[in-house]
């Protein structure tokens, strides 16, 4: 449990409000050892605060610097987010299991996402169009709030949109003057867009009240459990399976997840 | 084994205690503990159990893992225990319960730097227990028994004016040619006098050993051998809606006493504690049973009442752990049975659960 010092490097503000930003990070020891897969997590300290479990938003084919998006939402994003480039916080990871990368090949992908639950999703996003010749058709559905709200805008309007067979459809809850998209709730946003789940691989994440529902809308568009892939996250304080925080069942989500498929939800106890 | 006459006893943990940090049972403020000692004369010798549990000396109430710096200057250094100690007067069921928790600090991909530490640096002296708790101890349910001595150094077998002296491995052993090294306290042979000490001179003493143990081995212990665990943590698979979860919540306090006294329980926190420039990051106890234990930040709470709560702790412990590691996360200690203000302790549970209610 001993962390990686790392030295913020860089940090970006995503959304319009500034409570989402990205950091970052080199380690302070290049030898240091941290290899991520996409969907996987890390520990982040901040020394004097206390650490927190964050998804690693960059793909490991881009592998430093190590990308942190963080929402604030309490006293540990807080402190962080009052950090500034040059200050030193603590890494060790990664953690957890990852998106099924090698299955999903030569499958179409329909990613889903709302709000900071675009993060994880952007590190197997990223990974994907890397390796763009092994994957099918791509869509990437994502929502938030507001147009302020949406993370990543760059990837979001310059980059992904202009890869190979590649789509980005964007909703918001409110728009505003500006805002020439859909405005509708993600699951609703899904079910106009109805994609067709033959060969398909569905990945959501965003928050718990929208994966709710984008799992029943997927299953209304003809989705199999098997098809849906998605990620949970529980309070956690080791990281590691030991301080017994993040179960669900006899399944620690640090270990064993954060990526289940709705098949493998279906057979645990429903307390996330 | 070998016999140490019980006068010689404190003189016996007299030398434990000049060979390594020595913690025993000692009485305090009424009731026993483990504490370090520095002679045999505080320790005490007619105790069913500690009140707390030996996993204490392993994995602390508060345990300092590092030191550190804060950014921008930061900087990290680990503290590791380096005291070479001996655990004595352990008892089957804490001795089952370290074990099981070494699956869960030394198992897997991620081994406990801090616990595998205090493991390897204590020496662990074993007791068997002459006299199980009659209302409390369990052990027996989960196939441990007063004379189970898996995981000690060395077991100590009471036997009127004397005790039996098991070595069980080369640490044992170590610790034993320390202890007698200079004389001044010997162990004798067990069987009549004269016939065994015949070196080589047939099974007497051997024998006499074995009778012992196997006593130790069938010893009853009534609330134990009364429970039927059975195929319980198959049997739960399908009870995670039980409505028992419900009604035996309802008397639960949510005061933690279970999950602290608990040899099994393992569940911490990690905290940093700044100074004014620098600061230290501790692990601590925590409770399953505490309302505010898997509260995120942002307000979502999965196990918000005490019915989820409840639940957690006993399937864990019954079903989840089952699952990980294929045994009961639980050694029948007692001390839920002794401690819980509502009497909603693991005995009552697992008889409650299985239908049956003879166990009181």
């Amino acid at each position: 449990m001993m962390p990686h010092l790392a030295r913020i490097e860089e940090i970006v503000a995503e959304t319009a409000s500034g409570d989402v930003k990205t950091f970052r990070v080199q380690f302070l020891d290049p030898e240091t050892s941290f290899s991520h897969l996409p969907g996987q997590c890390a520990m982040v300290s901040v020394l004097g605060v206390g650490e927190a479990m964050i998804s690693i938003s960059s793909s490991p084919t881009r592998p430093r610097p190590l990308e942190l998006a963080v929402k604030q939402v309490g006293r540990l994003t807080a402190r962080l987010h009052e950090m500034e480039p040059g200050d030193v916080i603590g890494v060790r990871g990664p953690y957890g299991n990852h998106f099924p990368f090698e299955d999903m090949k030569g499958k179409d992908l329909l990613f889903i996402g709302g709000g900071i639950g675009l993060a994880p999703l952007r590190s197997l996003i990223n990974y994907v169009l890397d390796n763009r010749g092994d994957y099918g058709k791509i869509d990437i559905i994502y929502g938030a709030r507001s147009p302020g709200d949406l993370c990543f805008k760059r990837e979001l309007y310059d980059v992904w949109p202009l890869a190979p067979d590649t789509r980005v459809l964007l909703t918001v809850d409110r728009g505003d003057e500006e805002w020439k998209g859909a405005v509708a709730l993600v699951p609703h946003f899904l079910e106009q867009v109805h994609p067709e789940p033959e060969g398909k691989l569905a990945i959501t994440c965003g928050p718990p009240i929208m994966i709710k529902f984008t799992l029943e809308s997927l299953k209304k568009l003809g989705f199999a459990d098997e098809q849906i892939v998605t990620t949970l996250e529980l309070k956690m304080q080791c990281g590691i399976g030991k301080c017994g925080r993040c179960n669900i069942g006899s399944r620690y989500v640090c270990l064993d997840g954060p990526v289940f498929t709705l098949a493998q939800l279906e057979t645990m106890p429903a307390e996330y | 084994m070998r016999r140490l006459e019980r006068k010689d006893m404190r003189a016996f943990l007299d030398k434990l205690a000049s060979a390594a940090s020595l913690v025993a049972p000692v009485r305090e403020d009424g009731v026993v503990v483990f504490r370090p000692v520095s002679s045999g004369e505080q320790v005490v010798l007619d105790y069913v159990n500690p009140v707390r549990s030996a996993k204490e000396l392993f994995f602390p109430q508060t345990e300092v893992m590092f030191r550190f710096l804060p950014s921008p200057v930061a900087g990290i250094t680990p503290v590791q225990p380096d005291r070479q100690t001996v655990l004595f007067g352990i008892r089957p069921c804490d001795l089952a319960a370290l074990s099981l928790l070494d699956e869960v600090f030394l198992g897997g991909d991620y081994r406990d730097a801090c616990w595998a530490r205090r493991r390897e640096l204590t020496t662990l002296v074993g007791m068997a227990c002459e006299q199980p708790d009659e209302s409390s101890c369990f052990c027996t349910a989960f196939g441990i028994t007063p004379g189970t001595a898996d995981g000690a150094d060395i077991m100590l077998y009471p036997a009127g004016e004397w005790l039996g002296v098991e070595v069980l491995t080369p640490r044992g052993q170590a610790l034993l040619d320390r202890v007698l090294s200079d004389g001044a306290v010997a162990l004798g042979e067990i069987g009549p006098p004269g016939a065994a000490s015949q070196a080589g001179a047939g099974g007497g003493a051997g024998e006499a050993g074995d009778r012992l143990q196997q006593e130790y081995l069938k010893r009853p212990v009534r609330l134990g051998d009364r429970l039927r665990v059975g195929d319980l943590a198959k049997e739960l698979d399908d009870r995670f809606d039980d409505p028992y979860w419900e009604e035996a919540s309802r008397r639960c306090l949510g005061c933690g006493i279970c999950t602290y006294l608990c040899p099994t329980c393992h569940c911490f926190l990690v905290t940093d504690v700044p100074k004014r420039d620098d600061g230290v990051r501790l692990r601590c106890w925590d409770s399953c049973q505490f309302k505010d234990f898997l509260l995120m930040a942002g307000g979502h709470n999965p196990r918000p009442t005490k019915k989820e709560r409840t639940r957690q702790r006993f399937m864990h412990k019954l079903n989840y752990f089952v699952h990980r590691y294929g045994r009961y996360l639980c050694t029948g200690c007692g001390r839920c049975v002794q401690h819980c203000p509502v009497g909603l302790d693991m005995a009552t549970v697992i008889a409650d659960l299985r239908g049956v209610s003879e166990h009181v």
